[in-house]
């Protein structure tokens, strides 16, 4: 039997299951070909009758060097000349395309490439419907098609016996309904494939069996259902269901892990030579488990598989899909460097956001790769030390959190888009400095400004009515309007749209400093002449103790505007802090009286994270000696040493 | 001479010429105040009010280091650039230098005069320049092609082609070993040569190498042996100063420390003295 009945699982529904997939391919690894047979069981949830189905055929972007994917970026060299079995190339042809009542539509077919008019790109394809879709209707279509697997393509194809599945099998798009997302009236969501963003797809539920060769091992997403011998080959099935996609991978040098988080099987499929770093993989995949589910919501599905790429097959490393990550580890990188527990945490948190929370990674990738950076800071600098949660070898410190925030600041793009834009629309650079790090800096600064308490109940409120759906940048706005409303009033205003014109929409720079301070001896009138015959003075009280008028000036450099702290300290140990709302360019403190101001810092807490330079934040009246001192001695110290070390080469 | 007997020798040598550690170590001292000092003004026009600067000096911050990098790169770009060429200076002086010690060395004299050293010191500078280059030469040959092998072992350093990193590793730490070792002969190598220019100085660079090469291979076990002994030494006080440090970590044991900091680069001054006295006696015997 081909097909498998699935559609009635005992497991609990937790999505609309719209577009549902069972898949039957045979791998030949000789011709790096696949050839599949594709059930497709695709459910109308709109009000229209749908009389076209859109699918992606993501491995068409390898097929030509004019694809949109192609165009977009740097064109690999290894990718001129090369032909016969390594041919470098992919493709993906769909031969048939049957309804229930085995009636040929392919012939009808086109390749839309409406996102850029490049008629070069056959990433989308439309075919046309003998009968439309009804509203409510279910309708189940058989398809065959035969692939080419691309040699070492982003995310995707094999490299000697290694071979990783992503974006590989024609997907449907997501039919929006009026009202879904930033639907008007009911229409076809399904973008060429391009460079950065690949996420958008209906639930579903999946079953796929990979026929092999008998010395390989498959991992992929869900769980292994059956596994059978065919002689030289074997059968491997595996199903999931209300995912948004399906990865898998093989190779006859896989060493596989298994291990528990609550529930969840955990499986790690790595190369036997880097089977020690699968304590890595667990360790930090556990404590991304526990923090998730604390923090946001439980995970329900009952597996995840962590796939760590052996060197010659990271082109797939760092990727999220359903139930399934891919990491990537350097055996020759200390464990002082935590890039294995980095990318680990960062890919299973997409698991939340992107694939439970199912956002439009094209249209509006802060959603999904801002919100994961702002995660991965959150747990790593928890479970590592907010220090120490990147770097921590020979004295050198650096925290996750803080590498984030100095990854933006360093790129010289900070202002070159704002976060709310499309993947593709970051045409001269910014996506991943914009999109991931400048999101989770204004999350971390809205974390600050908000309390810990009030920005995990908007997420978990985003979370949980989110989830399994399609949210769109206003729905993450306006649950944080309602949240922030019900636990402070007006606190921040009467929304907090005010902060997102400008860290999501707006492409200012925030920076607060000192500008100045000031402390004046106030000239005192020396006394009144009451007695004009003697000239004597009555003195003044004040006359006793000098008297100062003191002044600190804040200074609003860049274009953004918080609310922000001001703390003011005088020599009698006595410290004031203000609170100013941060509109102006300037603000000024005056104090008279017999203390003098020695320091004045604007945000001591540091709160407003996306301050560009904390560095002019503090200023005191008198000069660090110390930092002199120390700065000039191990400059000095540092300069001999290196001095006398060029003296070996004499 | 035995080699322990050599070792103590010399260091009696290095404790006698202690005006010529001193003259070193003040020209290695002014030398790296042209550049600490310049650095010490920057900060001080730049930063020196700011609280973050006070606060930044009680350990590693990294976000303190990257907004003042962000903030003064123009600033430091052009400190960096004069770093450099104080550098290519100080390597032209080491060279001055080191004819003036392996003088000092060949010929002792009765008592120590400054305007004698650095007469000394002009003696065999082009020589030495000369070989000081042919070296820097053979070290950047070596490590070519010992790269050429690690991607010849590996099939290529494109990390497509390697089938596992842990191979890599392997390979890397066998030739980066194989590269320490002929680094090493190659310095003893050197400074034979040195001392045979000193003793020979009128004939061919080539023909001085020829006779080190010769002394260095009649009796290779000895010359190793003082060079590891040496390399211990070396160790052995760099630890004890690493571990002294840590226990006079924070500010109240800064200056302490710069002491501590200013004793270990003239124990490495000396070091350095007693490897050129040993060197000089194995060669004589």
């Amino acid at each position: 039997m081909f097909f498998y009945v699935h559609a009635g699982s005992a497991q609990e529904q937790l999505s609309p299951r719209i577009a549902n997939y069972e898949i039957d391919l045979e791998l030949d690894v000789v011709r790096k070909m696949i050839v599949a047979k594709q059930k497709i069981v695709w459910k109308n949830t709109s009000v229209d009758t749908i009389d076209e189905l859109r699918f992606h055929l993501y491995y068409n972007a390898f097929k030509n060097s004019e694809s949109s994917f192609m165009r977009e970026r740097e064109f690999p060299d290894f990718l001129t000349g090369d032909d016969g079995l390594d041919c470098p190339y992919g493709w993906l042809k769909v031969d048939g395309f049957k309804n229930e009542h085995g009636t040929e539509l392919i012939e009808g077919h086109e390749y839309l490439y409406e996102d850029d008019g490049n008629t070069n790109d056959q990433t989308v394809l439309s075919i046309p419907l003998e009968h439309g879709i009804l509203p409510g209707e279910t309708r189940s279509f058989y398809m065959n098609w035969t692939s080419r697997i691309p040699k070492i393509m982003p995310r995707t194809g094999y490299n000697k016996e290694f071979y990783f599945f992503a974006q590989w099998f024609p997907k449907l798009g997501v039919y929006e309904a009026a009202g879904v997302r930033y639907a008007k009236t009911g229409q076809w969501n399904c973008h060429q494939y391009h460079s950065r963003g690949e996420y958008y797809a209906d639930f579903g539920n999946y079953t796929v069996s990979m026929t092999v060769p008998q010395d390989y091992v498959v991992g992929a997403s869900g769980a292994l259902i059956e596994k059978k011998d065919l002689g030289e080959k074997n059968r491997w099935t595996f199903e999931v269901n209300d995912v948004i996609d399906f990865a898998w991978t093989c190779s006859p040098h896989f060493a596989v892990v298994k291990d528990k988080w609550e529930d969840v099987d955990l499986t790690v499929y790595t190369y036997k030579s880097h089977i020690d770093c699968t304590a890595r993989y667990l360790k930090s995949i556990k404590y991304a488990f526990e923090y998730m589910d604390k923090h946001v919501g439980k995970y329900p599905y009952k597996t995840l598989t962590i796939l760590d790429p052996p060197l010659h097959g990271m082109f797939t490393g760092g990727m999220e899909y359903p139930t399934f990550i891919t990491s990537l580890h350097f055996c020759f990188l200390p464990p002082c460097l935590k890039t294995t527990e980095t990318l680990t945490v960062h890919e299973f948190i997409h698991q939340y956001f992107m694939q439970m929370v199912a956002t439009h990674e094209q249209e509006e990738p802060w959603m999904d790769e801002g919100i994961t950076t702002y995660f991965e800071g959150r747990i790593l600098d928890k479970y590592e030390g907010e220090k120490t949660s990147l770097i921590d070898c020979f004295g050198a410190q650096i925290g996750n959190g803080d590498f984030n925030r100095t990854e933006f600041f360093e790129s010289g793009v900070v202002t070159i888009a704002p976060c709310s834009i499309k993947s593709r629309d970051f045409e001269h650079g910014g996506y991943g400095e914009i999109a991931y790090n400048k999101t989770a800096i204004w999350l971390k600064t809205m974390e600050r400004m908000l309390g810990i308490e009030t920005m995990d109940k908007i997420l978990k409120t985003y979370f949980d009515r989110w989830k399994f759906k399609h949210p769109k940048t206003q729905d993450f706005i306006d649950i944080t309007n309602e949240i922030v409303q019900e636990n402070h009033g007006d606190e921040f205003g009467e929304n907090l749209n005010w902060f997102f014109d400008q860290v999501l929409f707006g492409t200012g720079e925030c920076d607060y400093g000192i500008h100045m301070i000031k402390n004046e001896e106030v000239k005192t009138p020396i006394g009144f002449v009451e007695d004009f015959d003697k000239c004597n003075l009555t003195q003044n009280e004040s006359e006793l103790n000098k008297r100062y008028k003191s002044e600190a000036v804040i200074r609003r450099y860049g274009e953004m505007y918080f609310p922000v702290e001001v703390e003011i300290e005088f020599d009698n140990g006595k410290s004031v802090i203000k609170k100013w709302d941060g509109k102006d360019r300037t603000v000024g403190y005056e104090f008279v009286g017999t203390e003098q101001i020695i320091s004045v810092s604007v945000d001591p807490h540091r709160k407003i994270w996306i301050d560009k330079n904390f560095n002019n934040n503090g200023k005191s009246i008198n000069k660090s000696d110390r930092g002199l001192k120390y700065y000039f001695y191990k400059a000095l110290e540092w300069t001999q040493n290196i001095m006398e070390s060029l003296t070996i080469l004499i | 001479m035995r080699i322990f007997d050599t070792y103590i020798s010399s260091v009696k040598d290095v404790i006698h010429t202690r005006p010529l550690i001193g003259t070193l170590y003040l020209l290695l001292l002014v030398f790296a105040l042209t550049v600490s000092v310049p650095f010490y003004n920057y900060l001080e026009s730049s930063f020196s009010y700011s609280l973050e600067f006070d606060e930044s000096v009680s350990g590693f911050d990294f976000l303190f280091i990257k907004d003042f990098i962000q903030e003064h790169k123009d600033g430091l770009g052009m400190f960096l650039l004069n770093l450099k060429w104080l550098i290519f200076l100080y390597f032209l002086m080491s060279v001055f230098l080191s004819s003036g010690i392996v003088s000092a060395v060949v010929a002792p004299k009765e008592s120590y005069k400054v305007g004698a050293f650095f007469r000394d010191c002009t003696k065999y500078f082009w020589k030495y320049l000369r070989m000081a280059v042919y070296f820097i030469l053979f070290y950047t040959i070596v490590f070519f092609l010992l790269f050429k092998l690690f991607e010849a072992i590996l099939g290529g350093v494109s990390v497509f082609e390697i089938e596992n990193d842990k191979l890599m590793i392997v390979v890397f730490y066998s030739l980066f070993g194989l590269f320490s070792l002929i680094f090493f002969l190659s310095i003893l190598l050197q400074d034979l040569c040195k001392l045979d220019i000193a003793h020979n100085p009128g004939d061919w660079i080539y023909k001085n190498l020829l006779r080190s090469l010769k002394k260095f291979s009649s009796n290779y076990l000895k010359y190793i042996f003082y060079y590891l002994l040496i390399l211990f030494s070396f160790v052995l006080i760099s630890l004890i100063v690493y571990v002294l440090k840590q226990y006079i970590k924070g500010m109240e044991w800064l200056f302490v420390s710069f002491i501590l900091g200013q004793i270990y680069i003239v124990l490495r001054i000396a070091i350095r003295l007693t490897k050129i006295f040993g060197l000089n006696y194995l060669y004589k015997n």
